[in-house]
Formats: C-alpha cells, structure tokens, sequence
C-alpha cells in the first residue's frame, strides 16, 4: 500500500508542475503590460512603473519567476488583487465553504440516483425501466445546466413555492444541488449500466449464483464490487465538470463561491484571481484523482498486484 | 433515409429536427415573422400570442424571430469550436500515434496533464487572457477540448499502423506526411465523424454557457446563451425569455447526441473514451 501511494504520489507531482508552468506561461502571453493592467489607467510616472516592475518581480528573467512563482503557490501566497487590492488568498479562502457545499450537494444527488438509475437498468437490461433510464441519461447529458437551473427555480419557488431560491441553510441547497448533480447522474447512471450488465455475465457470478446464493447477496458481494471501478474512476473526472458546474450555478442562484468569483474576475480582468484559482482547481484535481486511484487500489485485488 | 428511419426511428427524427432548426437558422432573414432587432416598447415583455408566438422581451423584440436568428450564432460558434479543435487535435494524435517512440512518449504525458485540467476552467482562462467575445469563446473552448481528441485519435492511429499497408507504403518510400494523411486518415475516418458529432453537442453547450457568463456574445446579438441571460432577470414576469432559447439548445444538443449516438453503433467507433 505504501509503495503504491509513494508511486501515485511521484507521478501526480510531475503532472502538477507541468500543469502549472502551462498555466503560468499562459499568462506571460496576455497582450498588454500588467503593470497598466494594474494601474487599471491611472497615469503614472515612469519612476513609479519601474519601482511596480520591481515590486512585481517582472525585471526577472522568466525562469527565475516560474521558481518564485512556484515557492509562492506552495507558501499560499497568491499575490494581490488588481482589483479589491486584498490578499488573493484570503479572497479564496472566503468563498471556498459556499463551493464546498454545493459541490458536496450535486455529489450525494448524483451518486444517488447515478448508481440508482445504473443498477435498475443494469440489472434488467432491455426493460422498461433501462429504457426510461436511458431516456433520462441522454435528456440529462442533452440539457444545459443553465436552463435546467432556471427551469428548477421557475418550477419550484416562482410558480409553486416550495422552496426559497435566496439565503442559507439546507433547503436553498436543495436546488443547485439538483442543478449541479444533473450531469453526474447521467454520466455515472450509463457507465454503471454498462459495468453491471458487463459484470453479471462474467464466470464467477455464474459459480455464485450456481452455489445456490440468495440473488442479493451475489449482485451485492460479487457482482456490485468489481462494477464499481470504473464509475469511481469517472467520478474523479465528472468532479472536473462540477468545478465548471459550479461556475454557472453560483451565477443563476446568486450564490457566494469560487465560480462567482472566477467570473467576476475574468471580467474586470483581474488576472491574479483568475490565475489563483486556476492553479488552486487544478492542483485540487490532480488530488482527487489521487485518491480516487487510492480507492480503486482499495477496492481491487488486481490493481493492488498490478497488470496480469 | 428510409432504412434509418426503420431501424432507428428516434435518430431519423433527430436528423429531421436538427435539418429544421439548421435550415430555420440559415434562411433566418426570410422565415422570421419580425425584424430581430426591432425595438416596440408598447410590447415590452408582451405574453406569447398570434402576433408574438414566443412572446417578446423587455425591449418588445420578437423572441421567435430572435431564437430563429439565435440558431445562426450558436450553431456556428459550435461547428467552428469543433472544426478548431478537431483538427489540430486529430493532428497532434496523428502524429503522436504515428511517430511513437520519446515523441508519442512526452507527447502523452503533455495531453495527459491538459486532461488534467477541468475543460470549463481551461475556457475560462484562456477567455480571460485573450478578451471577451464569441470568437475567443470558440478558440477557447477548441484549446479546451483539443486534448480529448488528440488521445481518442492517438489510439486510433495506433491500432492502423501496426497493419501491413502502413510499412508497404514505407517500403515503397512515402514520406511520413504523406502516409498519414493519404494512408492513415481514411482508416480512422469512421472514428472521426463519431467524436465530431458526440463533441458538437458539448461545444454547444460550451460556448452557449460561456455567452450565458456574459463571456463571448455581447448584447444585442440573439445567441442563445446570451438571451437565456437575459431572460434570466425577468424570469417572474416573463419566464417565456429564458424557456424559449433554453429549449433551442436543449433540443439542437439532443438531437446532435442522438445521431451521434446513432453513428457510434453503425460506425463502431472508439467512442467517447475520455
């Protein structure tokens, strides 16, 4: 198991700086000088650009930046907004927990009804059920996010007043969750179809249904273990999609978040945000990925003795 | 046409349904029953009726006419993402599958690191560097996705190679350009078009929820996205401004996915392995 994690671990820290040196090269080719960018038009003497330049570290050779660039992500210090001129990290810091929690929301509704849906189909393929499951897959993967917000809100607070669309608590999260899930649940509910239905037909399903095992406890114990691997492993990815569904269901929910955040920035052009939260999303990434493989790794025997 | 429509009616339909909404779009400037950008402020926010099918907005313009002329941005903006990202990346996998070798080695490792990065972000980023407007949406949803293509297609090129014409076209000579492009992408010409058509659905997506952010069209142009914006504002008094334009995309993304997924059986292809 150690080793297994030293190695997971080696290979994500080549992965992360790679993604880091793009993301960090990707902002030296911004047309413009970031010191007019932060002077946001404000004339200037040629002196006080030059002490900016300075305090900036642009007088660098690029390199050399990178090198600062890096200590300076893994001390947590993100530089300065152009914009509120506050610490970039305490400005993610604060809208970190509302992300969280919607993220966390969207999860436990797409896993419920992901591995729900992919189970009933699964298990009786060609049935009613498997089709009315794929009808609701390819609606799920069809629709945006955005109008299926919109319509939730419309349905649901303006029309029959179930639940607040504004303020805190349990139930302003209900919807956005939905919102966010959405596209987990299709996503997962096909790849568990198709794992299950693959898996079922396999020898040593058929051995443990021949032993005479009650039908739950084979599906549960032989079947539905080896099934899961590959829905874990796309839920690692699918958590990628729900960073960027974050993104437009903070904006049609009016909610606090990294999403809000990132737009808001993006369009007053407030690069050490965008740059943070960039290089903060895809480290968090590379980390769920991480664990994920750890899990895979926890799950099956024939990851842990490696490829036969 | 007859065949499909026998062995798999819902795609037919998706094929007749996208053909409407594509043919809506192009002759735009004759089917619409009003100007798209006529302003009537004695119809501001006016319900759906005879005169205004689809109701109007808060400036009194037709939303029909709107959503018609919408069709012309939005599927565009999707079709070029997709060629933009299709093309470079179908390269890039080309090649590295061909070469092989340190090249397809560090080649992988890069994709896989791009892979690495959630594709909405990816956009984002490259909106905030490059500026606001539909054409850098297109370009930065295109960089967004090129990964995705590039390894589905790397693996293709991979399984053409190892057959016995690649090396008779070595051994008579051919240079390496001129077998890839003359030898290798006929041979994964069936894969293409099942990722083309599985993608132009998420570009769509993409580039309408980077215009809804008020990333890429800018007002007063009719793109869906941007109208759903819109609406979004005047949802308690006229939610007929934000259920038309979405229902425009939902149905154009359906019907892309259902013939993709049409294809994908009869083709056979990879897939979406992403």
């Amino acid at each position: 198991m150690l080793s297994y994690l030293l190695r997971s671990l080696l290979r994500a820290i080549p992965t992360l700086l790679v993604s880091w040196a793009l993301i960090f090269g990707a902002f030296q080719v911004i047309p413009g000088d970031p010191v007019n960018l932060m002077l946001g038009g404000v004339p200037a003497s040629p002196q006080v650009r030059a002490n900016l330049r300075t305090a900036l570290g642009l007088d660098r050779p690029l390199p050399e930046r990178f090198v600062y660039f890096v200590r300076n992500i893994s001390r947590g210090d993100l530089g300065t907004s152009y914009r509120t001129r506050e610490p970039v990290a305490g400005m993610v810091a604060a809208q970190l927990p509302a992300t969280l929690q919607l993220t966390a929301g969207g999860l436990v509704f797409g896993l419920i009804f992901g591995l729900g849906f992919g189970l009933l189909s699964g298990l009786k393929p060609n049935g009613v059920t498997d089709l009315v499951v794929s009808a609701v897959v390819l609606l799920g993967a069809s629709i945006p996010s955005f109008w299926s917000g919109l319509m939730l809100i419309w349905v649901f607070s303006t029309v029959l007043g179930w639940v607040p669309i504004l303020g805190q608590g349990f139930a302003a999260l209900i919807l956005p969750s939905i919102t966010v899930g959405l596209f987990v649940v299709a996503g997962l509910a096909r790849l568990v179809r198709s794992s299950v239905i693959e898996t079922m037909g396999q020898d040593y399903v058929r051995t443990a249904r021949a032993k005479g095992l009650h039908p739950a406890r084979v599906v549960v114990h032989h079947a539905l273990r080896n099934a899961m691997i590959p829905p874990i492993t796309l839920l690692g990815m699918q958590i990628a999609t729900m960073i960027g569904g974050a993104m437009v269901t903070e904006n049609i929910f009016a909610r606090p978040g990294i999403g809000t955040l990132l737009i808001q920035s993006v369009l007053a052009r407030d690069l050490p945000v965008v740059q943070a939260i960039v290089v903060y999303t895809t480290a968090a990434y590379i980390l769920i990925n991480l664990l994920v493989d750890l899990l895979a790794y926890a799950i099956d025997p024939r990851v842990r003795l490696g490829p036969a | 046409m007859i065949k499909m429509w026998q062995c798999n009616p819902g795609a037919a339909l998706a094929v007749m349904v996208l053909l409407g909404i594509v043919m809506a779009a192009i002759f735009a400037a004759w089917l619409t029953p009003h100007d798209w950008n006529a302003i009537g402020v004695t119809e501001s926010l006016a319900r759906p009726s005879m005169r205004h099918w689809f109701g109007a907005d808060i400036f009194g313009r037709d939303l029909l006419s709107r959503v018609i002329a919408g069709g012309r941005y939005s599927i565009s903006i999707g079709l070029l993402t997709l060629v933009l990202g299709l093309v470079s990346g179908s390269l890039l996998g080309m090649v590295l599958g061909y070469a092989g070798g340190r090249i397809d080695g560090w080649g992988s490792r890069f994709i896989d690191v791009m892979l690495g990065v959630p594709a909405l972000v990816i956009a984002v980023m490259v909106v905030s560097i490059m500026g606001v407007g539909l054409f850098n949406v297109a370009l930065a949803v295109a960089f967004a996705q090129l990964p995705h293509y590039a390894r589905i297609l790397r693996s293709a090129t991979l399984v053409v190679r190892r057959r016995l014409f690649i090396e008779a076209a070595v051994a008579i000579g051919a240079r390496s350009p001129s077998i890839i492009l003359t030898h290798i992408l006929p041979n994964i010409a069936p894969t293409l078009v099942v990722v083309a058509t599985l993608n132009l659905g998420e570009a769509i997506l993409a580039t309408s929820t980077l215009s809804f952010l008020g990333l890429g069209a800018q007002p007063p142009t009719p793109e869906w996205g941007s109208m759903l914006s819109d609406g979004q504002e005047y949802m308690r008094y006229a939610p007929w401004m934000m259920f038309f334009p979405g229902l425009a995309i939902f149905l154009t993304v359906v019907c892309v996915n259902l013939i993709g997924n049409y294809l994908n059986q009869r083709l056979g292809g990879a897939g979406r392995r992403a």
